[in-house]
């Protein structure tokens, strides 16, 4: 091997991957050659200082700690986001809220003057419609009444009330 | 994830994991940081990674990465805090007459050429560096850790050595005037 070549693998024969042969080649080389041979101590001294430079060293009872804060931040983290899903489930059943609240304010804007407000509920819908369809005095049962037998009648028979009433 | 299985899992790489963001960021709080961050990730993404070969690469990959953040972050601050660093190292060094310290100054003296040196290094080289030299990788495993060819990798090591060796004996020589 020549000196070239040997400068081109010599920082591999220091980190030592070179292949066996390879690395007696240039063990042979550096014994016959000066300049070869102080460019192998320069790359060997520079090295072996790297790997002495010191670091910070921490303990077990550190890292244990480091853990423990390490997995409460994974458990807020993981708060966060099942927050963040649930309010996204949530906004769904918040439309139809919205939706409810729109139309309900929309039927108490368009009500007529003398429109009785009443407590507000599923059967709301259905008590607006009967009492502004028929007029009191044809209403089957008192006002009074009227809401509280409302309230008691499931959605769909709301309409078969007011079907009976209109015939 | 199993948090016992993670738990061992901390215990086992996380000391290592920080010497080798340690050697990238050189400052103990941004180094455990990097490490908590890195875990994170891992604890996030572990069970797709159960079954990979080498779990070690895939670890290391995650903390060269936030390595990486941390620098395109700190890229508008590096010249203050290299000047810190500096003022700190000069207070650092004493004078002294006794023979002994002085052969222990030569020593620190290396020492901190090289420091300077490896900051003179380009990131890619340093961090082949530091993962040949410290972690002790093989150059396939730093090859998928940087996501480079395995032969890339030796030549960016074979470039970072002869720099450092120039710049060290370029130090020396200044020293000796
Ligand atoms: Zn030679």
């Amino acid at each position: 091997m020549n000196c070239d070549r040997v400068k081109q693998k010599l920082v591999f024969y220091v980190d030592g991957s070179l292949s066996e042969t390879e690395r007696n080649e240039i063990s042979q080389h550096l014994k016959q050659c000066d300049t070869c041979e102080a460019d192998y101590r320069t790359t060997v001294e520079m090295v072996e200082s790297a790997r002495k430079m010191k670091i910070p060293e921490h303990d077990d009872m550190f890292w244990n700690v480091h853990y423990q804060m390490t997995m409460s931040r994974i458990e807020q983290k993981h708060h966060r986001r099942t927050l963040i899903k649930t309010l996204k489930l949530a906004s769904g059943v918040i439309g139809v809220l919205l939706l409810f609240f729109v139309s309900r304010s929309y039927i108490e804007k368009s009500k007529p003057e003398n429109f009785v407000s009443m407590p507000v509920g599923i059967s709301d819908v259905a008590y607006n419609i009967l009492y502004n369809i028929l007029p009191s005095d044809k209403l089957p049962i008192p006002v009074e009444q009227l809401q509280n037998v409302v309230d008691l009648l499931e959605p769909e028979d709301h309409m078969i009330i007011l079907t009976e009433l209109l015939r | 994830m199993d948090s016992k299985e993670f738990e061992q899992l901390y215990k086992r790489y996380a000391p290592m994991l920080y010497r080798t963001a340690y050697r990238m960021v050189k400052n103990d709080a941004d180094a455990l940081d990097i490490v908590q961050d890195a875990f994170i990730r891992i604890f996030n993404s572990f069970t797709k990674f159960r079954n990979e070969a080498n779990v070690q690469t895939w670890m290391y990959r995650i903390v060269m990465n936030l390595c990486y953040d941390y620098f395109r972050k700190r890229k508008k601050v590096l010249f203050v805090s290299e000047r810190d660093i500096s003022d700190y190292d000069n207070n650092q060094q004493l004078p002294s007459d006794d023979n002994v310290e002085k052969i222990a100054d030569l020593e620190n003296q290396r020492k901190q050429n090289l420091q300077i040196a490896l900051d003179k290094l380009t990131l890619r080289q340093r961090t082949v560096f530091n993962l040949r030299i410290y972690d002790e990788l093989s150059y396939e495993d730093i090859s998928k850790i940087m996501n480079i060819k395995i032969g890339t990798a030796k030549a960016t090591f074979f470039q970072a050595v002869e720099k450092l060796k120039i710049i060290m004996k370029e130090m020396e020589k200044n020293e000796l005037r």
